[in-house]
């Protein structure tokens, strides 16, 4: 159960390097003011791009363009604990300036796998995209499938009033449900999430809001393609859920005959 | 040795009383009081000075600027303010002038004249201009309509940036490809199984698959690369659609508001241009106006009344009004009195103010200077001050060459510089620009500044005194008495009138004139007027006015004092009785600041044979000026000229002052040297009662010299002290009667006959009151009678020379014994 607009939120930004965290702390600023009661940090020393940057030949494209050397392992390192050195920084002058409590983790593996297995017990989890332009996108919301109290929308129109931007809600399915209690935003209606992804595909954001507990985007998978489909920082309600899913999977202790076991 | 006796009979009476002070009668006068008097404006005696002020002030020519010079207290300022606040009137009002930005050159402001009173106008029809469009313009930006263009551009900028990358990420997916995100950017890598492939799992594929994995990635990479690099160009784009959007939008309301303000200036070109220049940057820099959005809307003093104008980021639409008529107390040109007239004084300044520890500026922190404010009327300075100011002169003669106002400042004519300033426009320059000084600073500056003639072709010489003529006399009391009303002083009496006027002839130091030293005039009457009110009196007599003098006398006479008690108690040698050979009293006076008194000096001469050679001790020790070394050289000629002028001159002779230890300048004691050298060589006693002042040409006339008063003053205080004989006074050239105006006591003891003053026109005149012997001419057998003064000194020459011949014919071991006295 996501908490209620009334409650103090435990926000929790994650990024796998500190130009990612960098735009999901400017989301996450606007967040703390008013409505933050810790502030976390997490970055997540990607396994996959690691590995890539040991295959020889290859090269890295910059914001500008510019291709550049894959950096050695060693080289990596010292990047990464860069990064994380000016992670923590912006963490505690953003905590201290709203005067929230505030904690900084470092792990390895993949980012929405390690985010969301850390977020248990946060009340969002923000994962960072850097900007690869200056031009102020809109704020885009995936409706919840099923009602909630009206948080991911109030959030939402509150981001769009901090950004000064267009607030869009993405719609899935006929089952579509309306926030009550709140202006709604300009909707467009998707026949499927795949549809809506898509979209957002071409859609120049500035944020997307979802609610991994009420959908219509629910798993890891269909997290991973949101983010790299909206190419600017997310903000996840209920991630906490796609931990209890994997859970609710297993038996503990494991049964004596696997065939038994029940499904939730 | 001086030899007392009884009172000489001999001796000439001297002056009478009536010409040792030639008095004003009061009942001459023809008032009672000065009450009875028109107070009278204006200058007496001083028709050349004011013809040469009024010159300066009517003429056109840029040039004609005046030199005024006399004396300190002659009314020099006075009559230069009344007379240029008389021809100020005649004068137009002249233009106001202001600085305002130029948004081209912001370091060389623009200067831009106004009709009179219109700067204060303007400067506040820009302030008006800025807090419109403080309110207007963000309300504009607040519009649906600026909002939903502004969407329109963010979106379709947003769209031509995510259109390829979408595109690219699909391709990327379609050829099984992952869009990794390093620190340092974007990382594309094969996907293998629904993940990036491994390092150990590309080493193991096979070299064609690692070929085709290669070539795939590179050339994603480059087309990745090609649409990143597009993103500048959007931006760029899109900031460029933004400004255009923003100028758009703001030209609508400032056009309308700017447009009001420049109706008001249409036959204006300067301001015009200059309205049509903000409009541009207003239009241009719209966004300097939206940041006051935000602002508090609910305080005492809302958004809608703030005055957005004082804020520094508004500073660029200022108006610097450098100077204005607009509160001038009448339509005239300005007369402006600079007392301090240094660089910045003169010419203006450029402030600065400190930000961040560094020096910085703009022009609204140009300064005027007293040009600026002079600018079409006059410029009064003290000339003295002026060039004791570094660079002020040099500066002032620059302006008023290239007729325009440049404000440098001292550490940029030095290139002393280290911080940013400003290159202003020069301001036209049309000052009349009047110098008060003395005549010696005029005459330094004609000699030493080829510049000064052709810039100050005016020279106001005020007069230091005027003829003593009935007119003027009457002039001179109406001045007196408009003073006194001016200054609030008691009502003079026509006797203390006449008493001022009388000092005023003592100030002159001539009898037929009167001096024009109003200030010191001033003074006498204002301490006058304290003795009388002191005295519970409302009107000041002749008695309040001679007490003034006589304590003013008295507070300047600490010297004159100790040096009166020195010879009184024998200190200095000064002889008031009894005969002397070779030795006389001579005159001097000595100042003291602006206080001058008069002392005796023993002057001794002594004689013996020589080669003709007369020696001046003074000169000699380097303590006489040449001028009394060109008294003392004359004697020498007068002596051969006279005496004995068919022998070579044989004499050997040295003149002193004694007790003398100070230089002597002046030759007002060269007669007395000549008499004590007569005396000296005649052997006959010269009277030791008697002072002698003057000097002589070859021809033994005596001539005029000065400080009569003083010196007669000095002797006669000297006998008074000592007991007055009646065989006492002094001799003086005939031509100096004309400036005695003594002090009441001498002219008590003279009527009284204790004390004389005798004029002599020569030497011979001279040598026969001092000895008593007659002086002798020569006869038609070119001799002197016989035991005449002359006789005797021609005889005693005569004998210098034969005993200097037999000298010289003498075998060496016979020396002659030459006589000396």
């Amino acid at each position: 159960m996501s908490p209620g607009p009334a409650s103090k939120m435990r926000i929790l930004v994650s990024a796998s390097s500190f130009a990612d965290a960098a735009a999901a702390m400017h989301i996450a600023q606007r967040m703390t003011e008013g409505i933050a009661r810790s502030l976390g940090g997490l970055l997540v020393d990607d396994d996959d791009t690691r590995a890539a940057c040991a295959i020889p030949n290859r090269r890295i494209v910059s914001a500008s363009g510019a291709l550049l050397i894959t950096p050695s392992p060693s080289q990596m390192h010292t990047l990464m604990n860069a990064d994380a050195n000016a992670f923590q920084q912006l963490l505690k002058k953003t905590a201290d300036l709203a005067a929230v409590d505030w904690s900084f983790e470092r792990q390895m593996g993949d980012l929405i796998d390690t985010a969301t297995r850390v977020a248990t017990g946060w009340d969002a989890l923000i994962f960072g995209y850097r900007s690869s332009h200056s031009f102020a996108g809109k704020v885009i919301m995936f409706d919840p499938l099923t009602p909630d109290d009206g948080q991911l929308l109030g959030l939402s129109h509150m981001l769009a009033s901090h950004l000064r931007a267009d607030l869009i809600a993405f719609g899935v399915g006929p089952l579509a449900v309306q926030a009550r209690g709140e202006e709604h935003p300009t909707k467009v209606l998707f026949d499927t999430v795949e549809d809506a992804i898509a979209a957002l595909d071409r859609t120049n954001a500035q944020v997307v809001l979802i609610d991994l507990f009420r959908g219509p985007v629910r798993d890891a998978e269909q997290l991973k393609r949101v983010l790299a489909a909206s190419r600017c920082p997310v903000v996840v309600l209920g991630a906490s859920s796609l931990v209890a899913t994997v859970e609710h999977k297993m038996h503990v202790p494991p049964p004596r005959d696997a065939g038994d076991a029940p499904s939730s | 040795m001086a030899n007392t006796e009884k009172r000489d009979a001999s001796l000439p009476g001297g002056l009478s009383a009536a010409k040792l002070r030639l008095e004003i009668q009061p009942e001459l006068l023809g008032f009672e009081t000065t009450a009875d008097l028109k107070p009278v404006a204006g200058l007496v005696g001083q028709d050349r000075a004011i013809e040469a002020i009024r010159l300066s002030a009517s003429i056109g020519d840029k040039d004609f600027n005046l030199f005024v010079a006399g004396r300190e207290g002659m009314g020099r300022h006075t009559a230069v303010s009344t007379l240029l606040e008389q021809e100020a009137t005649r004068r137009p009002t002249p233009a106001d002038w202001v600085y305002v930005n130029n948004f081209d050159t912001p370091h060389k402001p623009n200067a831009i004249k106004l009709p009179a009173g219109q700067a204060p106008v303007l400067r506040k029809g820009m302030e008006d201009l800025v807090d419109d469009l403080a309110n207007d313009i963000p309300a504009l930006f607040d519009s649906d309509e600026y909002q939903t263009q502004r969407r329109a551009i963010e979106q379709e900028a947003g769209e031509r940036q995510e259109r390829p990358i979408a595109a690219f990420a699909e391709q990327v997916k379609e050829e099984n490809v992952a869009l990794l995100k390093t620190p340092m950017g974007f990382m594309l890598a094969a996907v293998v199984d629904g993940k990036p492939i491994k390092p150990d799992d590309y080493a193991e594929l096979e070299p064609a698959e690692r070929q085709a994995i290669d070539e795939k990635i590179e050339r994603l990479q480059t087309q990745l690369a090609a649409i990143l690099k597009e993103g500048p160009q959007l931006e760029k784009e899109h900031r460029q659609k933004v400004e255009k959007l923003h100028a758009d939008m703001a030209e609508r309301v400032v056009s309308v508001r700017v447009q009001a303000l420049a109706d008001d200036y249409t036959g204006n070109p300067e301001v015009t241009s200059y309205l049509a220049a903000v409009r541009r940057d207003i239009i241009s820099n719209a966004e300097l106006f939206l940041e006051n959005v935000d602002d508090d809307n609910n305080g005492p003093f809302p958004t809608a009344i703030h005055k957005y104008h004082r804020e520094p980021r508004f500073y660029q639409y200022g108006v610097n009004v450098m100077v204005s008529q607009a509160h001038a107390k009448r339509a005239a040109a300005p007369v402006i009195f600079e007392d301090k007239p240094s660089l910045n004084q003169l010419t203006g300044r450029i402030e600065h103010l400190s930000q961040m520890g560094t020096l910085v500026t703009n022009f609204t922190l140009i300064k005027p200077g007293a040009l600026h404010r002079a600018n079409g009327g006059y410029l009064v300075l003290d000339a003295r001050r002026l060039l004791a100011e570094p660079y002020a002169w040099d500066a002032l003669k620059r302006c008023l060459q290239s007729q325009s106002i440049a404000i440098i400042s001292l550490a940029d004519r030095l290139s002393l510089g280290s911080t940013i300033s400003l290159e202003p426009d020069p301001i036209p320059c049309d000052v009349r620009v009047v110098l008060i000084g003395d005549r010696r600073l005029h005459m330094l500056l004609v000699m030493l500044d080829p510049e000064f003639g052709t810039l100050f072709k005016l020279f106001a010489d005020f007069e230091d005194d005027l003829p003593r003529t009935a007119k003027n006399t009457r002039q001179l009391a109406e001045v007196v008495a408009a003073y006194a009303a001016r200054e609030n002083l008691c009502v003079m009496t026509a006797a203390a009138v006449a008493a001022l006027l009388d000092h005023a002839v003592r100030l002159a130091d001539d009898t037929r004139k009167l001096t024009l030293q109003l200030g010191v005039l001033g003074d006498i009457m204002r301490e006058a007027d304290h003795y009388a009110r002191q005295a519970g009196r409302t009107v000041m007599q002749a008695d309040d006015i001679n007490h003034a003098v006589e304590r003013a006398d008295y507070r300047a006479g600490r010297i004159k004092n100790r040096m009166q008690e020195a010879v009184v108690r024998k200190t200095v040698l000064i002889d008031t009785a009894g005969h002397a050979v070779g030795q006389v009293n001579g005159l001097s006076v000595i100042g003291i600041g602006t206080h001058r008194f008069g002392r005796p000096s023993r002057i001794t001469a002594r004689v013996r044979l020589g080669a003709g050679k007369l020696v001046d001790i003074e000169r000699e020790v380097e303590l006489g000026g040449p001028i009394h070394s060109k008294g003392v050289l004359i004697l020498s000629g007068y002596l051969s000229s006279i005496y004995a002028l068919d022998v070579p001159m044989s004499l050997h002779a040295s003149l002193v002052f004694e007790q003398s230890y100070g230089g002597v300048e002046g030759d007002s004691a060269s007669a007395a040297e000549l008499f004590a050298l007569l005396s000296a060589l005649s052997g006959i006693p010269i009277r030791q009662g008697l002072a002698v002042t003057g000097s002589v040409n070859q021809r033994g006339e005596i001539q005029a010299i000065g400080g009569v008063n003083e010196k007669i003053e000095g002797f006669f205080d000297i006998c008074k002290a000592r007991r007055l004989t009646g065989d006492q006074g002094v001799l003086i050239p005939v031509s100096n009667v004309d400036n005695l105006m003594l002090r009441q006591d001498v002219v008590e003891a003279a009527r009284a006959g204790k004390f004389r003053v005798i004029p002599i026109r020569s030497i011979d005149e001279g040598i026969e009151i001092l000895t008593g012997k007659p002086a002798g001419k020569r006869r038609r057998n070119t001799v002197f009678p016989t035991g005449t003064v002359n006789a005797l000194v021609e005889d005693r020459l005569r004998a210098f020379a034969q005993k200097r011949r037999q000298f010289a014919e003498a075998p060496p071991d016979k020396t002659a014994q030459g006589g000396a006295s």
